[in-house]
């Protein structure tokens, strides 16, 4: 039994974290420029563009309503482009990555929009450009918002991942399942779920730190 | 330098829309403090807005150093507001900058150097005298600290003119009027021309030259701030001036005032001069020369711009002649004399 845990674990746990961080990498390379457009094309953003605003609002409204199986199963030949494969650990990078866009997205629109207007205007004020105004009031006001969805998104990534063994991605959720409720090693499940919580716990704490010394308020 | 002309301000809404501005004419001169006093929702702010086109009028120009605003395409425009510092109410620092780099942040924006930077943000930080506090987060300073920093990054880009929306109106009456000394000596000794934007008379008696005076989107009254304090005309301003209101009159003297004259009747006047010492010598002198009665209802002596001024409302029983005799003289003393009103009755001489 001790066999098993320590043959499957640590794979289980490198297959995780290989789909968690490269998706949550392209999340936040895509979901924080996506809460940047949300924010500065709406009406009395900085650069309004209604049209814009409400088609990329439509698109990530629909894609956050989908299942994430069904979501998985519907983007195959996408997956099969990009990974060559749809299946696998590489292939569940590609769905994962496409939730996460959008619902990082709309937690940066958020931090972003709890920024105060008046600095906004007193950067306008001093003549900024709307890029300027961007990356140099709005991201860095919204920082530790922005640390606090990101952690929320990497945490929710770890539950979709289990769900992506379904296409025989591996990792974490996959193990407990097969072993745990497949053949009722309920030895290995514990230990998985036990490192789950662990997991999680660690990146918390790791988010919410990081957000408290970004916070000057 | 600062030409406002024909300026209107329509917001749009759901119920119509709010006429802000209905049309205001301003010139604001080089190296003055030019003050706008009105009440809430008179259009200040806005008026405010529209010189570095925060707010973009409906009609109307904003002519800035003989350049229209309005007519810019948005680079030039940036170009222009990097030469306009604006201080806000509530200070509008960035939070996650220390005091030192929201002082740079105008420069930043401009494209400086790292070295020109460092070399125009000391001077300006040791200028507000906060360079002890060059490494703090705004949230640990004090409102007056706060605005001092607003102040040194408004003037870090070295402009010509600083905008000011209610700039002391969050602070207690003592920091108040150490932030209005600091902007009297960026007026004096950087020569900055100042356009400030308050509903407190006294920071307009504190800095400003001049003052206009708004009401409903519209300037009412404008003029040097002594004239205006001496010779308040609208009747707003001689509320702003601490003049007491026709019914607040009326409930002094026991009797209405009315706008009518009348032969039997007594005049109240209202007395503007120049030096405090001036006012016991002044009824006293009037009583002795003129065959005249006189009830003092109201006085007050300001410092405006540092000099005192001094108001009084007094009831005249007297004949008409003997009225513009009395007056004559004080106007010839430089007094200025307003008639407030009238009242139906013989003053009882005090026994
Ligand atoms: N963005 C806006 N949208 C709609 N109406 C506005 C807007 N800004 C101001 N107003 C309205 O325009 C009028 C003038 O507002 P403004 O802010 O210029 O007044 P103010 O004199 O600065 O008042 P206060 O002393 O309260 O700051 C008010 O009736 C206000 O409700
Ligand atoms: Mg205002």
């Amino acid at each position: 039994m001790w066999n098993d845990i320590f043959s499957l674990l640590p794979e289980a746990l490198w297959e995780t974290a290989q789909m968690v961080g490269v998706s949550s990498l392209v999340a936040l390379i895509a979901g924080v420029p996506l809460g940047v457009l949300l924010v500065a094309t709406d009406r009395g953003g900085i650069t309004p563009n209604v049209v814009l605003n409400r088609v990329v609002g439509a698109v990530v409204n629909a894609t956050r309503s989908v299942p994430f199986i069904i979501l998985m199963v519907a983007i195959i030949p996408l997956t099969r482009l990009i990974a060559h494969t749809s299946i696998g650990t590489a292939a569940a990078m590609v769905p994962l990555a496409i939730a996460a866009i959008p619902f990082l997205g709309r937690l940066v629109e958020a931090a972003l929009r709890e920024v105060p207007r008046s600095l906004i205007e007193a950067a306008r004020a001093m003549g900024a450009t709307p890029l300027q105004i961007v990356t140099k009031v709005l991201l860095p006001e919204a920082r530790p918002g922005i640390v606090a969805g990101f952690t929320i998104t990497v945490i929710s990534l770890i539950g979709y991942s289990a769900v992506a063994g379904a296409i025989g991605a591996g990792g974490l959720g996959d193990l407990g399942v097969r072993y745990g409720y497949e053949r009722f090693d309920t030895a290995v499940m514990i230990a998985t779920v036990a490192v789950l919580i662990v997991l999680v716990q660690c990146i918390q704490f790791a988010g919410d730190r990081l957000a408290r010394r970004l916070t000057h308020r | 330098m600062i030409e406002l002309a024909g300026l209107r301000k329509t917001y749009r809404g759901p119920d119509g829309g709010v006429e802000a501005l209905r049309g205001v004419d301003l010139t604001v001169e080089r190296g003055e403090v030019f003050g706008v006093i009105g009440r809430s929702g008179a259009g200040k702010s806005t008026l405010l807005r529209c010189v570095n086109l925060l707010e973009r009028p409906t009609a109307g120009r904003v002519v800035v150093d003989g350049v229209d605003l309005t007519a810019l395409p948005p680079a030039a425009l940036r170009d222009v507001r990097r030469g306009i510092g604006m201080i806000f109410q509530h200070f509008a620092l960035l939070s996650s900058r220390t005091v030192r780099d929201n002082v740079a942040l105008p420069l930043e924006l401009a494209g400086r150097s790292k070295a020109e930077i460092a070399d125009a943000v000391d001077p300006m930080l040791e200028f507000v005298g906060l360079t002890s506090m060059r490494d703090r987060f705004p949230a640990q300073l004090s409102g007056g600290q706060a605005q001092r920093v607003g102040i040194a990054r408004a003037l870090a880009s070295r402009p010509s003119v600083l905008l000011c929306d209610e700039a002391t109106s969050a602070l207690d009456p003592e920091t108040t009027q150490s932030i209005l000394a600091l902007l009297r000596e960026v007026n004096r000794t950087l020569g900055v021309t100042i356009v400030l934007i308050t509903h407190e008379m006294g920071v307009i008696k504190n800095v400003a030259d001049r003052v206009a005076v708004i009401d409903a989107g519209r300037i009412v009254e404008e003029g040097a701030v002594r004239d205006v304090f001496l010779h308040p005309r609208a009747p707003i301003t001689r509320t702003f001036v601490g003049e007491p209101t026709a019914e607040e009159l009326s409930a002094m003297l026991g009797a209405p005032l009315g706008d009518a004259p009348s032969a039997r009747g007594n005049v109240v006047w209202r007395l503007g001069f120049a030096e405090s010492s001036a006012r016991d010598s002044l009824v006293t002198t009037l009583i002795r020369r003129f065959p005249l009665e006189l009830n003092i209802v109201s006085g007050t002596i300001e410092r405006v711009g540092g000099e005192p001024l001094g108001t009084l409302v007094v009831e005249l029983t007297a004949d008409p002649s003997v009225r513009d005799d009395a007056r004559s003289y004080l106007e010839s003393v430089g007094v200025r004399v307003d008639i407030l009103g009238y009242v139906e009755r013989h003053l009882q001489p005090a026994s």
